[in-house]
């Protein structure tokens, strides 16, 4: 082997080292990073998983449409007046209609998507926290809300609590996307564009 | 005689009576004692207050009366910054027209966004949050690095920037202020058990001293918890008379009968506090020290 070959061999095995040293020290200060709990609920069989596949599908077809709109929008500056959040929320809104009105509702919250959240949200609750729950949600949340997909969030509705514990039995929306309770419904709320992407009525017992 | 004596007690009714309005007079002055010195870091701390109510009016004008004599810089907002809809016109009622005065002395709002909140107030200006769910940044005077936190969607990311901010802070003061509380006697939220056992052990492990928080809508201030002072300030405009539960075991100080806003002051090592309501009257006061690491 010549000197030159050898030189080489050595340094591909540095290389090497380096290169597991680093992928160690990932693992490492990946390993130290406190693990965040699961979000979403457990499926209780196959079908259920399936169902929760099938709505991850649609929600990330759904941030596409979202991302498309919103580049093609004038971003908001970091230090917006009112006027211009609101005009930018307005154009955002009417773009995300225009894009989806060929969609109905359960398109994206499918009709056993919905069955499997109600079910959950009975579950908790029924609880022993269930009322305190459902008084926190409640409040300042007035009922006989009627929302409609696509529809702009009610401006007369203030944004309602979302306890963490609801949030813990419900998938994980990207940040496109959140949760909230207009009424007894439990909605999807684009929350750039402010307008309501599916809802589950009736997820609040009576 | 008889006539004498009635005259005598009058006057010494009257003489009471006057003495008592007096003294109410004093109580209902804006206060401003803290130490009130030069170079420390002053600031108020107000939560739940974007209602566009006549209370909430109210008690803005009591907080321009306080700055008068105690001329706070900075406002620490801890969520819930406008009830309902968030139209143009709505920041001005329930933000832009009541705190006008102070606005117009220069002072800054920062805000954190609580569970009322649409994200999109990240980008208005007056919050100063630079587009940001969460950020922190270093006061003006003294060694104090406010944490703002968006504690409504926790994200793994947000905790992880928090551990990294805390670690890298080289201030002595660490102050977090978000809208759910980690402590409260509230019967209708309570202590966020789950979000406590998130933020606690980086609160505690990188030397946070003081938390600020909303949600309930009171005050109180929560006996210090593992060392660490808790204030809940959630009436800046919505009340929920009679909420606090005195059976908890964990108030030092509550009003829930009033609207409450806080005054704040850091010099050196101690922070001295003042809540003062929307009547005027200062209904808690004290100082405490930071934890040292």
């Amino acid at each position: 082997m010549t000197r030159a070959r050898a030189a080489i061999s050595l340094s591909h095995a540095h290389g090497a080292m380096a290169l597991l040293l680093a992928v160690l020290c990932v693992m490492f200060v990946a390993g130290c990073r406190k693990e965040a709990p699961k979000q979403g609920p457990e499926p209780a069989n196959e079908d259920e998983a399936r169902t929760l596949e099938d709505f991850q599908q649609r929600v990330n077809a759904y941030v596409a449409v979202h991302k498309k709109i919103e580049d093609s929008l004038p971003k908001l500056p970091k230090e917006a007046t009112p006027v211009q959040i609101d005009a930018h929320q307005r154009a955002f809104g009417q773009r995300i209609a225009e894009a989806r009105a060929g969609d109905k509702h359960g398109d994206l919250m499918t009709p056993a998507m919905q069955r499997l959240v109600r079910r959950h949200l009975a579950q908790i609750f029924g609880s022993k926290d269930g009322a305190a729950l459902k008084g926190s949600i409640m409040d300042e949340n007035p009922v006989g809300i009627q929302v409609t997909l696509n529809q702009r969030y009610p401006d007369e509705v203030p944004l309602s609590t979302m306890p963490p514990d609801i949030l813990q039995l419900l998938p994980k929306m990207p940040e496109e996307l959140e949760y909230r309770f207009v009424g007894r419904s439990l909605v999807i709320m684009d929350e750039h564009a402010h307008v309501i992407a599916d809802y589950v009525s009736d997820a609040v017992p009576e | 005689m008889r006539a004498r004596i009635v005259v005598l007690s009058l006057l010494i009714t009257a003489a009471l009576w006057s003495a008592h309005v007096h003294a109410g007079r004093q109580a209902s002055a804006p206060p401003a004692a803290l130490p009130n010195g030069a170079g420390s870091l002053k600031i108020a701390v107000l939560g739940d207050f974007g209602t566009g109510s006549s209370r909430q009016y109210e008690l803005a004008a009591q907080m321009v009366k306080a700055h008068q004599s105690f001329p706070y810089e900075l406002v620490v907002l801890v969520g819930d910054n406008l009830y309902g809809s968030e139209r143009p016109q709505d920041f001005q009622k329930k933000f832009e027209m009541p705190y006008k005065p102070l606005l117009d002395a220069g002072v800054k709002f920062y805000a954190s966004l609580g569970n009322h909140d649409a994200r999109e107030q990240r980008y208005y200006k007056p919050f100063n949050m630079d587009g940001k769910l969460y950020y922190s940044f270093k006061a003006p005077h003294q060694s104090v690095r406010f944490f703002a936190l968006e504690s409504t969607y926790p994200e793994p990311t947000q905790i992880a920037w928090l551990e990294d901010e805390l670690k890298s802070s080289k201030e002595a003061w660490k102050v977090v202020f978000f809208h759910h509380p980690l402590y409260s006697s509230g019967e209708r939220h309570g202590s966020d058990t789950q979000l406590r056992d998130t933020l606690e052990p980086l609160f505690l492990k990188y030397g946070v001293s003081l938390v600020f928080t909303g949600h309930d809508h009171f005050y109180e201030r929560v006996k210090p918890q593992k060392g660490i002072l808790y204030f809940v300030t959630g009436s800046g405009g919505q009340l929920r008379t009679g909420n606090i539960d005195k059976s908890t075991g964990i108030t030092a100080a509550g009003l829930d009968t009033d609207n409450a806003f806080l005054m704040g002051e850091f010099l050196g090592d101690v922070f001295s506090f003042r809540a003062v309501s929307r009547t005027g009257q200062a209904f808690d006061s004290g100082s405490f020290t930071r934890r040292m690491q």
